[in-house]
């Protein structure tokens, strides 16, 4: 029997880095603000402290900072025809669990995105023609635009101090920076990061075959930084350990770092820690969310806590797995095409080809999370698709992110696996490789979607979220022609050994890392038969329900996720201000 | 001189020796010290870092309740004007194995306006 809690004005479901960006515009005009966390703080534990922070096999291999797949993990099948089954050991995408979520254990990359990917179906239709977008492909315009958007990209990057050289203020476009990024009003918040030497070969390969390359946006602190909250940023130390650990220089920008301690300085806010949300109670015949209940993982103690307003901010999956378990919306059905709550669910499309320079010291170990020197002429909708059977693009960079010793070893084709020669290779190629990389957009397919698994569930007794996903054809087209690009580029960086050039192919392998941008399941727009959430993230089918993160994507764009969905974050928390003072259809 | 304006006078000069000239002067020292400022603090807290309040002639790894590296509690430093320049050059080089994750300051001058920032704070 769940035990009833004092009412609170407004909960949060998931304790990351979108509740951070709400609550910190809630709590600045004092509305009170209840976020619930199913992980631990770990500021003060083995993670955040050295040496113990650089254990490479606990948090990187073994995923200490990761969901818990034990308690919790997804099924899998490619196609509708097949028996989905549970993943045991995801090591495709890492969910976060803790305070500060998967933004605590990140590489820091952040995008603004193309600037008409908001209105992405209209820029394609307006350009190739209606009949350019195949009919499995749901792509729909997102209902809000970058020009709205835009201050709180602003804000954002200035409260993370992102590194980075601009490459369009205004309309005017800069030298060293992305020609064809979406205008900004600044500069970034600090200078771009070092470019390695990876970025170096790149940079003049990519130049002379009339590229014009630029840093990686980071959230990672080239320099000493105070944010307009009054927190601080170190100075990276291009230690090598940026993804899935925290920062032992505090120079990765995360919600744990410059947001949370701010946050519990505010009277009206409190996180509850190892607080697992089951179910979102629901009012249907009067379209409301009356609270949730959770879980003490600690005590074993169910409690019902009642809210005025209730936001989902736990992730692309448990956002959409939570509406489902709750039963609010219709679950999308691709054969009756029927439902809106699974559908538009994306990944992202990587492909890359690994590099090896005999006189060239890479030296892999000297590195961020956004150590990369990126160009954008095959991203997105930024070269012309009329005589190319896909839409999108990629992406495409160079750098390093780790020299690290079990993940980095990197040997030539036909190196064996271990032995002698394998041992000779290490030692010969370790200082000296690095490699080309695409990241691609995957757009959304009729026949990707989430819902609930019928057979497999949790170890609290409630239903997996099963994917049913595969790279389809548009993906593996785009991948296939953007990574023979990514050739030339490598033969233009005159390697002694080069990689085999292959674009991304099915099926979907989700023991293999591909980025944590799994995106859709909620997604937003203007027409509630073809979202879930409104274009200010507000449920259809209940006016208190918010939904914020990239669930709330239609598609994903050649591009990490995060910098969009924290625009968004920032944007519903001055909306929540706006709702909490007077309840309606924003 | 009526006896307001004497007490403006009085007021304006006693208020100038408050003042602190510390205020015109520490300004670039504190500069310099915004790099160490995000994991010590001046004021007696324990953070990523231990507190740097009375660091000027400390015993090196002493302060109560920080866990230090077995490397600075062995250390067996007192922390001065010169070990504090050695060690701010290059801590690596100058505490081999200790955990502070800093690569140094390269600019001796920069390196002088942190020490004297950090001698101030007795």
């Amino acid at each position: 029997m769940a035990k009833r809690l004092p009412h609170r004005r407004v909960v949060i479901v998931g304790g990351g880095l979108c509740a951070a960006l709400i609550s910190r515009q809630l709590t600045a005009q004092g509305v009170d603000v209840l976020v619930l966390e199913r992980g631990i703080d770990h500021a003060n534990g083995p993670a955040a402290r050295l040496p113990s922070q650089r254990d490479e096999l606990r948090w990187a291999q073994r995923q200490g900072l990761m969901q818990n797949w034990q308690r919790e993990t997804y099924t899998l099948r490619h196609t509708r025809h097949e028996e989905s089954l549970p993943v045991r050991w995801m090591g495709a995408f890492l969910p976060g669990e803790g305070v500060g979520g998967a933004a605590s254990h990140w590489n820091g990359q952040t995008w603004r995105w193309s600037e008409y990917d908001p209105a992405l179906r209209t820029r394609y239709e307006t350009r190739y023609g209606k009949s350019a977008i195949p009919k499995e492909m749901p792509l729909q315009d997102w209902g809000t635009t970058y020009a709205e958007l835009e201050p709180y990209h602003d804000l954002f990057e200035k409260l993370f101090g992102l590194s980075g050289k601009a490459g369009n203020i205004e309309g005017l476009i800069q030298a060293g920076g992305n020609p064809f990024e979406a205008p900004r009003r600044d500069e970034y918040p600090q200078r771009p990061l070092e470019i390695t030497e990876a970025g170096i070969i790149f940079k003049a390969a990519t130049e002379s075959l009339g590229y014009r390359p630029f840093p990686g946006p980071a959230a990672n602190s080239s320099g000493t930084y105070l944010n307009p909250d009054g927190q601080r940023l170190g100075p990276c130390q291009y230690c090598g350990h940026c993804e899935r650990f925290l920062c032992e220089a505090h120079a990765k920008a995360t919600p744990d770092g410059l947001l949370y301690p701010l946050l519990r300085t505010r009277k009206s806010f409190e996180i509850r820690t190892h607080a697992q949300v089951l179910h979102i109670d629901y009012d249907r015949q009067a379209k409301r969310a009356l609270g949730v209940r959770y879980l003490d993982l600690e005590s074993g103690e169910e409690y019902q806590q009642p809210a005025d307003i209730v936001v989902l901010a736990a992730f692309t999956m448990s956002n959409t797995r939570l509406l489902l378990l709750s039963g609010i919306g219709a679950s999308y059905d691709p054969t009756a095409r029927h439902g809106v709550v699974g559908k538009n669910f994306c990944y992202q499309t990587q492909s890359g080809v690994g590099l090896f320079f005999r006189n060239r010291w890479i030296n892999p170990f000297l590195a961020a999370g956004c150590t990369l020197t990126a160009i954008d002429e095959y991203n997105n909708d930024n070269f012309d698709h009329s005589a190319l059977p896909f839409l999108g693009g990629a992406n495409i960079s160079a750098g390093v992110t780790n020299g690290r010793p079990i993940r980095s070893r990197s040997t030539p084709s036909g190196t064996p696996r271990w032995g002698t020669e394998w041992k000779k290779a290490n030692a010969e190629w370790y200082a000296h490789s690095c490699g080309v990389g695409a990241q691609g957009s995957c757009y959304p397919h009729v026949e990707n979607y989430l819902d609930l698994d019928p057979v497999y569930r949790d170890i609290y007794g409630l239903p997996l979220l099963r994917m049913t996903f595969d790279f389809r054809e548009n993906e593996v087209k785009m991948s296939r022609w953007v990574t023979e690009k990514v050739g030339e580029i490598c033969k233009a960086m005159a390697p002694d050994i080069m990689g085999p050039v292959k674009g991304l192919q099915g099926p979907f392998d989700s023991r293999v890392y591909q980025s944590t941008h799994v995106t859709g399941g909620t997604v937003m727009g203007a027409d509630p038969r073809s979202s879930v959430v409104s274009t200010h993230l507000q449920h259809w089918d209940a006016e208190n329900l918010f939904v914020v993160g990239a669930s709330v994507y239609p598609h994903n764009s050649g591009y990490n996720p995060t910098g969009p969905l924290a625009a968004l974050a920032l944007r519903l928390g001055d909306d929540l201000v706006r709702y909490s003072s007077r309840p309606r259809q924003l | 001189m009526g006896l307001y304006l004497r007490c403006i006078l009085v007021m304006a000069v006693v208020s100038a020796l408050i003042l602190p000239r510390a205020a015109r002067s520490d300004a670039p020292k504190k500069a310099a010290f915004d790099q160490c400022a995000v994991c010590h603090s001046t004021d007696g807290s324990n953070g990523t870092g231990p507190t740097l309040k009375g660091v000027f002639g400390r015993q090196s790894g002493t302060v109560a309740g920080f866990r230090y590296s077995r490397a600075m509690r062995g250390a067996g430093i007192r922390w001065d004007e010169k070990t504090l320049d050695q060690y701010l050059s290059s801590p690596q080089e100058f505490i081999a194995g200790n955990v502070m994750p800093f690569s140094g300051v390269d600019d001796p001058t920069e390196r002088a306006s942190i020490i004297a920032y950090l001698r101030a704070l007795n």
